[in-house]
């Protein structure tokens, strides 16, 4: 199936894949080819695609999928190719952000900030793992 | 008869001219290159929304959306203009202004026309011709983002939903080439849902779309208002995108125009030097010969 990976300011892949996961509102999701017609948000999470033995695995934080018989469309709000992020610092991260959660006593803004710079960091993590 | 210092001034002053043109225009083609490539970027992520949105709503929701529905008798439009700050580009600001006058007699005539001004040759236009206008500035405009793309569009949709205006416009210079800009007025609100356009084109396979229920994962009102804000504001990003590069096009064009004019003049006025020193040198060499005869 056809897939074509954009944001708003640059087109990221269009080409050929066998299977694409993303990562929507109710968790991780994936598309085969003669899918129906489908619309999803797209939360914080890893998005990748697979052609043969490749994989490609990004990070995508907000958007929208549509999918259809043989193609998908993702818009993606920010998106990061996975391959940039270094597992043992993303862990590093992670534990500190833990830590600040839970000795720091922040408040509500605060703690949804965090939990979100987490999700991010949980996500770039699981992106590393396709 | 022009002595020879005053011609050597002049061919001097000429030739520095010539270098700064030439300097402008590298670097309006520097930059040119630039803004031609995130203009083609970004150009895929709203082809994609505008082949699909249509699709995504139904006839009630296209009916209903206060974005999409327009009023009975629209009376009020404004128009947002996207000039430049610096000149000498050539025609890109005198051209969309005039086209502008023409669209808001013509086109626009019997609508109560409000203009908002972007760039400060605009500005100084309108300033001049005491219309009355609003002047937004565009905070640094070289390296202009989806998100600040995405605050305009969120400041024109809440006035457009206050029932400022009944139309809006966004006027700019679509880059064709580098040497072609054309004026456009594109319609923002209410947003066309080109749809029934599309359907001529090939109606089969549209009408075919159409049928398929969607699936949805999430409130479909929720992610169409989501798809929404974003389609209007790649509007406006495509546009100060369009109008950047277009400009950069025509300050090239310009450039490159004035630097051979320049060539052309200094070619003139070496020939008109070279025929003053040669009459020099024949007057000096008569006054000599007819020394020498008179002894």
């Amino acid at each position: 199936m056809k897939i074509q990976i954009v944001t708003p300011e640059k087109e990221i892949y269009q080409g050929e894949a066998d299977e694409l996961y993303a990562y929507g509102p109710k968790g991780e999701f994936g598309i085969l080819p003669g899918h129906v017609f489908y619309v999803s948000s797209l939360e914080i999470g890893r998005l990748y695609y697979r052609t043969g033995s490749e994989k490609h695995s990004y990070v995508v934080e907000g958007g929208c999928l549509i999918a259809d018989q043989n193609s998908v469309q993702v818009l993606a709000d920010q998106i990061k190719p996975a391959d940039q992020f270094n597992k043992t610092e993303l862990e590093k991260r992670l534990v500190d952000l833990d830590k600040r959660l839970s000795q720091e006593n922040p408040s509500p803004e605060e703690f949804d900030k965090i939990s979100q710079e987490k999700d991010k960091e949980q996500a770039r993590l699981a992106a590393l793992d396709v | 008869m022009a002595t020879l210092k005053n011609i050597r001034k002049r061919i001097t002053s000429v030739k520095n001219t010539q270098k700064i043109t030439r300097a402008m225009k590298m670097v309006a083609a520097a930059r040119l290159r630039r803004a031609q490539m995130a203009l083609l970027a970004a150009r895929p992520y709203r082809n994609i929304i505008e082949a699909n949105i249509g699709r995504l709503f139904s006839e009630e929701q296209k009916n209903a959306h206060p974005l999409l529905k327009s009023v009975e008798e629209p009376k009020k439009a404004q128009f947002l203009i996207l000039t430049s700050d610096r000149g000498l580009c050539g025609g890109f600001n005198g051209n969309l202004l005039r086209q502008t006058e023409h669209f808001l007699s013509h086109e626009a005539a019997h609508f109560e026309n409000k203009l908002a001004v972007v760039g400060k040759k605009g500005r100084d236009y309108y300033r001049s011709r005491k219309v009355d206008f609003d002047f937004l500035p565009l905070q640094n405009q070289d390296v202009f983002s989806f998100a600040q793309a995405q605050q305009m569009a969120s400041q024109w949709t809440e006035k457009f939903k206050q029932g400022e205006f009944d139309r809006l416009y966004l006027v700019y210079n679509s880059f064709k080439s580098v040497i072609s800009q054309i004026p456009t007025f594109q319609q923002i609100f209410p947003l066309a849902m080109d749809l029934d356009a599309k359907q001529t084109a090939s109606d089969t396979e549209i009408q075919e779309k159409v049928r398929i229920p969607v699936k949805w994962e999430g409130k479909p009102e929720i992610i169409l208002d989501q798809l929404l804000m974003r389609y209007v504001a790649s509007y406006f990003y495509l546009a100060v995108l369009e109008s950047q590069a277009s400009e950069l096009g025509a300050r090239m064009s310009a450039m490159d125009n004035a630097t051979s004019n320049a060539s052309e003049m200094i070619g003139k006025l070496t020939l008109q030097y070279n025929r003053a020193r040669q009459a020099a040198i024949t007057t000096e060499l008569m006054d000599i010969v007819n020394g020498a005869e008179a002894l």
